[in-house]
């Protein structure tokens, strides 16, 4: 079991997803392959109303912060420009085989 | 399982951690479990301006398979008695 989210139960979550999608939710349940039972979800930058209840597959789960209930701003607006988008973390190389074509035809000659 | 005994020696001590969406946090790495998930305590990002996502955020945790590297300083890790172990660890696998 992984039982490190059992603090995070039931209180409001920032999730960044693997795809850089960033939301706000109620963490409702878990389980050890930290798929998530999450509800009231907002997008965390443009604060829209996604959906009012949502089960996250763990392999789509980047990171969990805990929304501190004390200084709680994540209802204040980001500047949607200012923010720069997050990145997904698969890292794809745009077009990598045709490098590895060169690469090939480099080590041909 | 050594890795996991690994971490569970850093508890407490101050970590940053890169993602594999490039982002780095700073923190008190308060537990591990056996996925290498990460929770760290008092974060920051190294990148304040450029990250505001986790701008009310104290204690995050981190799914271990999205973890590209943890930066330790020297004197968390003796190395040669890291490097003893696995070999260790690999030989007690094979019998």
């Amino acid at each position: 079991m992984s039982p490190i989210l059992k603090e995070y139960l039931n209180k409001r979550v920032v999730i960044i997803k693997v795809d850089g999608q960033c939301l706000i939710a109620s963490l409702n349940g878990f389980d050890k392959n930290t798929n998530l039972f999450i509800s009231d979800v907002f997008n965390r930058i443009d604060k829209e109303f996604i959906c009012k209840a949502q089960l996250l597959r763990g392999s789509e789960i980047a990171l969990v912060g805990l929304i501190d209930s004390e200084n709680d701003d994540s209802l204040a607006p980001i500047d949607e420009e200012g923010v720069p988008k997050l990145k997904d973390t698969r890292n794809i190389i745009e077009n990598e085989h045709v490098i590895w074509g060169k690469v090939y035809d480099s080590k041909k000659e | 399982m050594l890795f996991f005994s690994f971490f569970k020696t850093l508890v407490d001590q101050e970590v940053v951690v890169e993602l594999k969406n490039d982002i780095e946090i700073k923190g008190t790495l308060q537990s591990v479990d056996q996925f290498l998930n990460l929770k760290l305590d008092n974060i920051s990002c190294t990148d304040e301006n450029k990250y505001p996502h986790l701008g009310s955020v104290r204690n995050i945790f981190i799914r271990g398979s999205t973890v590209r590297y943890v930066y330790l300083n020297k004197n968390m890790v003796d190395t040669n008695l890291l490097q003893d172990a696995t070999r260790r660890e690999v030989m007690t696998e094979r019998k």
